[in-house]
């Protein structure tokens, strides 16, 4: 790639980079507006700032905000995971959901939550959900080492994701409390109803580590998109990229996870579409897809707020209309690779 | 030998007059549903109510979790069933439909029990249940019991209109055609999801809820000993703030008073009514 390709590349990244803040910023605003109740958002800011407790400021500070600011971290972080495992396993269709690592997350999670141990101790919440999803992704690694075809990941997601399915779900109908076992779904198709600030607060540090080591691979992931052997002769350390991307996978999906439950294809649907606008760069795409992902999350957040069914859509199935047939037409665009 | 002929004749007619009677009054009563537990329990002694369900002895759902103890509890498994040799099944109107087909289908009789949302209602059932039974005496008795309790029920109602709602596990209220609705309003209060047009039992938002500004909270069970995500929005940082913004009564009611409609429903009143503080504001 010559000089001046790359210049108009980097341009194209950062007005990519801009335009994708300013949806986020727009979402943010709508996703503080729209609501059950109309309530004027600047009164209540004022009572806010002036440290006044009225019915709106309590509807805007204790259910909106931190709706909004886990939809955004939350889908931050899927977005950030896919690409990242993307660029590790040089294969598009690597993607927490796919693969099962929101699924063993979920199981990590819930293990944890059902059982009273997260009522103990609340970080153990987030911390049985990267559990799970550590496990997951280390064996996803492993597999990927000895045998890197797309049949062989995507098969191996179906098994770990059934299996931790299926044991979320023996979990669930084990546990003491009888609303339990209806709570599956949310752990599979995930939500953000009326999640709290103790929310955020329990998976910022871990989100925000996981981002740090994910991010702190974008120059390596460039390389590495040359193949492994010439990445090693430019002084790339895979051990330590895998390491890093695994472990940052795992911080922030896991974490994400056991607060919202598994929402799926967001890391498959936002770098696929966002590729081609960062010239095809791994590294450049890892910033990229996470505010995208973002701003997809957030989207599909205020889309089943404002929906009119009786009870609110799991975030997760419209997620999965939506990335379901991209993840189809990802497969049959590489069915080359099938026969082979 | 007459004396002895006069004597068989005159036992072969007792034991037909016996077994007549007898096949007017169910002996081997099985209960399928919670709620018929509780009624068939004030109405029968447990020679002739044979099986009750499981639930039944379930503190949190069961109003009379401690009288359970002295009848049989059946798995609700239709061959448990059978085996009890019942006469007379109760079963609820909505629940294991496909078992009372079946116990149908095998020639068991089945009365099926709706769900009444309002007192005359509950007298309604108590009363059918008693000429069901051939137990009108102790069912009038219940009636008349009740009748004193509503008595005093409305002898001690709050007069201050208090605007009430009921937040269950998952963000569920009670409105209109409710049991609970009845509850509410027997002890004085005003039901919030009837102002906001909820029919039956409905989700409510968490952002309706506090936007409504109640006077008392009603909180489903939430003092359980483990955790689920339904029972987490009971505790949301929004409702911890509101109440202590507002002074808000909050009150949890145990899930055995208000799960079926009957005696339970009088009590759960009660409860509410000495629940709430004398004067707040």
């Amino acid at each position: 790639m010559n000089l001046q390709k790359r210049l108009i590349n980097s341009n194209n990244t950062r007005r990519l980079t801009s335009y994708l803040l300013g949806l986020l910023f727009i979402l943010m605003i709508a996703s503080l507006v729209i609501g059950d109740v109309n309530i004027s958002i600047i009164s209540s800011l004022k009572d806010i700032l002036n440290n006044k407790s009225t019915l709106n400021s309590i509807i805007f500070e204790e259910i909106r905000l931190p709706r909004t600011l886990l939809a955004v971290l939350i889908g931050a972080s899927l977005g950030l995971s896919g690409a990242a495992l993307q660029g590790m396993v040089r294969n598009p269709l690597a993607e927490p959901g796919v693969i099962g690592v929101s699924t063993s997350a979920a199981l990590g999670a819930v293990i944890v939550f059902y059982f009273g141990l997260a009522a103990a101790f609340p970080m153990a919440l987030p911390l049985g959900g990267i559990t799970g999803a550590l496990l997951a992704v280390i064996f996803l690694y492993l597999l990927t080492r000895r045998n890197n075809s797309m049949l062989s990941l995507i098969l191996a997601g179906v098994a770990v994701s059934s299996l931790a399915a299926a044991l979320t779900a023996l979990a669930l109908n084990l546990s003491p409390n009888p609303y339990a076992s209806l709570e599956i779904f949310f752990w599979l198709m995930g939500s953000l109803a009326d999640r709290s600030f103790s929310h955020v607060w329990l998976i910022l540090l871990p989100t925000l580590i996981g981002w740090w080591l994910m991010l702190g691979t974008r120059r390596d992931l460039d390389v590495l998109s040359l193949g492994e052997d010439s990445a090693q002769s430019l002084g790339v350390q895979l051990q330590s990229l895998n390491k890093r991307i695994i472990l940052g996978v795992a911080l922030a999906v896991g974490s994400a996870v056991s607060v919202s439950g598994g929402i799926g294809f967001v890391g498959l649907v936002v770098p696929h579409l966002l590729r081609p606008y960062v010239g095809y760069q791994p590294g450049r795409l890892l910033v990229s897809s996470a505010l995208g992902g973002a701003v997809l999350l957030l989207a599909a957040d205020i889309t089943v707020r404002l929906l009119p069914t009786q009870q609110e859509l799991k975030i997760g199935v419209l997620t999965a209309l939506l990335g379901a047939p991209f993840f189809l037409h990802l497969i049959l665009k590489s069915k080359r690779e099938w026969t082979s | 030998m007459k004396l002895k002929r006069l004597l068989l004749f005159s036992g072969f007619f007792y034991a037909l007059v016996l077994s007549a009677n007898i096949m007017a009054k169910p002996q081997r009563v099985v209960s399928l549903n919670l709620c018929a537990d509780q009624l068939l329990m004030e109405l029968l002694p447990p020679d002739r109510l044979v099986g009750i369900t499981q639930l039944a002895a379930d503190s949190g759902a069961s109003y009379l979790y401690q009288k359970a103890a002295y009848f049989h509890q059946h798995s609700s498994r239709i061959e448990e069933i059978m085996a009890l040799k019942p006469d007379l099944i109760i079963a609820g109107q909505f629940t294991s439909q496909a078992t009372n087909q079946l116990l149908e289908s095998l020639g068991y009789k089945v009365i099926r029990l709706g769900l009444p949302v309002t007192v005359k209602g509950i007298f309604k059932q108590i009363k059918f249940l008693g000429e069901q039974l051939d137990q009108s005496d102790p069912a009038a008795e219940l009636i008349a019991k009740m009748q004193r309790e509503l008595n005093a029920l409305a002898a001690a109602r709050d007069r201050r209109n208090l605007r009430a709602v009921v937040y269950y596990a998952n963000g569920f209220s009670a409105g209109r055609h409710t049991i609970v609705n009845e509850i509410l309003n027997l002890a004085g209060f005003k039901n919030i999801a009837v102002e906001l047009n909820i029919d039956h039992i409905a989700p409510l938002s968490l952002e309706a809820l506090i936007a409504s500004n109640p006077d008392i909270l009603l909180l489903g069970r939430l003092d359980d000993n483990t955790d689920s995500l339904a029972h987490q929005v009971l505790r949301h940082n929004a409702i911890e703030r509101y109440t202590a913004l507002k002074q808000v009564t909050k009150i949890m009611v145990p899930d055995r008073y208000w799960s079926c409609a009957g005696p339970s429903s009088l009590a759960a009143a009660a409860y509410l009514q000495q629940n709430v503080p004398d004067s707040s504001n």
